[in-house]
């Protein structure tokens, strides 16, 4: 087993996976940038080198300075976490060569689905449905594009090859706005991956995005999780995640979980991955993509599964089997994860940047809260917005949803304004309830994003607010703040 | 004690006096907010937080004040307020200059393109400028149907929050 793991990210899932090494008795390196020199995520650590810079391509992108780093301290293993590195094939080999385990699939399984084009080729030959395209050309004029677009036929996508969470992808609903559309998606992708690779694929209306969670080994065992469904998105990203779907009957998540399986075993896969489906209204699901990481969703899998998956990665990543069998495993309850964003919903969801003054997670015995953040941290425009992820767990997915709306309720974050009564109005929603979710839901409801006016007691509570320094705005943080994620005892539900 | 506040949301001050008439009893409070008044219990917890009760009401709140500006977190909600002597106009800059003649930054990044050029004439929602923040596009439309006065960006250009990066002037 690791002796010593270096955590190549920032944030909570930084500070989520070193919970779990630290729980193995694996000692933590984290790297940090020099606005994180006083996160969450160094605090946590017992080692932590600092990143010369504060842009992500002068830090948590540096793969050479991450190695020499794993190097220098004597670390045997590097965690990605997501994003940043975990899904760049080159990383992963980079690794290899320096005699440091890379803790997720094998340099050959992200290359395979890291290019989305390749992926879908594979897919098709494993008998994984997939969704009717064109896998695109850059170098084509704009003719062979539309004459392409037009066979596929209106609405259609223009996605990125490299792409991921919906960066490099645009909707095109009619053919004078494909040129734009093509191209536009080309810059962001090359911007965003260094790849400007674009293709199309047929628009499904209204569909749901259901995920199964897989996880293979080194002895060619592929077991999936169950399923997660991710409907609720706002410009193709994630918000509320939540299993089990309430869409999938018993035969239809059999039917997905061996698709599932059948991608993991068609790319030889090990480690935590991820695949992605869409499903139509009518029950067709198609091929979306694996993601070959640790999904930023994946503690809904954990509370109902009751795994730790950050501790399968590790055992796998040693040379271990699995430490679960296909028929050991079994979805118990329901956990709902809503993603809480420092930005401004009432003004056109502008990320709101500046300093977290007040910060106390809520708490109960059945709420999870993995943050990145504590009081005093700042937020800036350097890093992604997400502050924290809520996750709450009930029997049923009715009280799944009333758990997560208390725990919203008491969750105190003063400084940047955050989206949590936005997700508080989404998750109380009529729809939403009754569990008719697609991916199109917060385009097709109107969900009111203008802040109420303060009623009288708000009134009165700035009225009695004295000039705050620093340290009294830190005083107001919770023992529980200071370690946001603070053990994984609370969640393990029985 | 008087303070006049505003809020985004509620932008007529509003008055509160807190008066403690029982010096033997500190957290009983007179209070008047607006032309109402309340009898009130506060109990502060900590630095800037506590409970105030209402009628047996229970609401939990963290304040936090920096000058003029007051944060409230109470009941799950946040609130933003400033005492009325000095009112900021900074607050929704973003959405007035949209609604004005100037297409500002609304969040820092970098001008991709820019798709007008002085002189032009635009239509309402037609696209003016592409820039990117946090790795996303964002594309910064005509609000109405205008003429481009100036373009005060360049391409690859990186903008501060609320820069200007057009001025408009509008057809009647």
């Amino acid at each position: 087993m690791f002796k010593k793991v270096l955590i190549a990210n920032r944030g909570e899932i930084a500070v989520r996976v070193a919970h779990t090494l630290r729980e193995m008795g694996i000692t933590v390196v984290a790297v940090y940038s020099e606005p994180d020199a006083a996160a969450p995520h160094v605090a946590i650590a017992n080692e932590a080198h600092p990143f010369p810079g504060k842009t992500t391509a002068e830090t948590y992108l540096r793969a050479d300075l991450i190695i020499d780093i794993a190097k220098q301290s004597g670390a045997d293993a590097i965690h990605p976490g997501y994003g940043f590195l975990s899904e760049n094939a080159d990383f992963a080999r980079s690794c290899q060569k320096s005699n440091i385990t890379f803790i997720g699939p094998t340099p050959e399984s992200i290359s395979a689905m890291g290019d989305k084009i390749t992926a879908k080729k594979t897919m098709q030959n494993a008998n994984v449905p997939t969704v009717p395209g064109w896998s695109g050309d850059n170098d084509a004029p704009i003719a062979t594009v539309q004459k392409e677009a037009d066979k596929i036929g209106y609405p259609l996508l223009c996605k990125a090859a490299a792409g991921g969470g919906g960066k490099g992808m645009r909707r095109v609903d009619k053919p004078e706005d494909l040129e734009q559309a093509w191209q536009s998606a080309a810059r962001e992708a090359a911007s965003a991956f260094g790849d400007a690779r674009v293709f199309l694929e047929k628009y499904i209306e209204n569909p749901r995005h259901v995920e199964f969670q897989i996880f293979g080994d080194n002895e060619g065992n592929v077991v999936h999780l169950f399923e997660r469904e991710c409907s609720i998105q706002r410009r193709y990203q994630k918000i509320i995640e939540e299993t089990p779907s309430p869409a999938l009957s018993p035969e239809l998540r059999e039917e997905m979980g061996d698709s599932a399986i059948a991608a993991g075993k068609a790319i030889n896969y090990t480690n935590a991955g991820t695949v992605e489906f869409i499903l139509a209204p009518e029950g067709q699901y198609y091929f979306l993509e694996v993601n070959t990481r640790l999904q930023v969703e994946h503690p809904v899998t954990e509370m109902t599964t009751q795994q730790d998956l950050v501790r399968a990665q590790i055992l796998v990543a040693a040379g271990q089997p699995l430490p679960f069998t296909q028929s050991s495993l079994q979805q118990t309850g329901h956990a709902i994860e809503c993603r809480v964003y420092a930005e401004d919903p009432a003004n056109n969801f502008v990320p709101s940047t500046g300093k977290i003054v007040a910060y106390q997670p809520p708490q109960g015995p059945n709420i999870r809260t993995d943050s990145g953040v504590t009081a005093g941290s700042e937020i800036t425009v350097y890093y992604d917005p997400m502050v924290a992820k809520l996750i709450a767990w009930a029997p049923t997915r009715e009280q799944a949803i009333a758990g997560m709306t208390n725990a919203l309720n008491n969750f105190v974050i003063l400084g940047p304004t955050t989206n949590i009564p936005y997700l508080r109005r989404i998750i109380n929603h009529l729809e939403f309830a009754k569990g008719n979710t697609h991916t199109h839901f917060l385009t097709e409801h109107t969900i009111d994003a203008s802040p109420p006016n303060p009623p009288v007691e708000a009134y009165i509570a700035a009225a009695t607010s004295k000039q705050s320094t620093t340290t009294s705005a830190s005083s107001t943080q919770t023992v529980d703040g200071d370690t946001p994620w603070h053990t994984l005892g609370p969640w393990r539900v029985a | 004690m008087k303070t006049k506040l505003t809020s985004p949301s509620a932008p007529d001050p509003v008055a509160v006096e807190l008066q403690t008439p029982n010096p033997n009893a500190p957290t009983q409070t007179i209070v008047t907010v607006g032309d109402q008044q309340h009898e009130v219990d506060i109990e502060s917890t900590a630095a800037n937080a506590g409970l105030i009760r209402i009628n047996h009401q229970v609401h939990r709140y963290v304040t936090h004040r920096d000058g003029d500006r007051i944060l409230v977190w109470i009941d799950g909600q946040s609130f933003k307020f400033n005492t009325v002597n000095n009112v900021p106009r900074r607050s929704g800059a973003a959405s007035t200059a949209a609604a004005g003649n100037d297409i500002t930054a609304p969040m820092p990044g970098t001008i991709l393109k820019i798709l007008v050029d002085p002189g032009d004439c635009v239509t309402a929602h037609q696209p003016l400028i592409i820039m990117e923040s946090m790795k996303m596009e964002m594309t910064l439309s005509a609000p109405a149907d205008a003429t481009i006065r100036q373009i005060s960006c360049h391409e690859g250009e990186l903008v501060e929050r609320d820069a200007t990066l057009a001025t408009l002037e509008r057809s009647e």
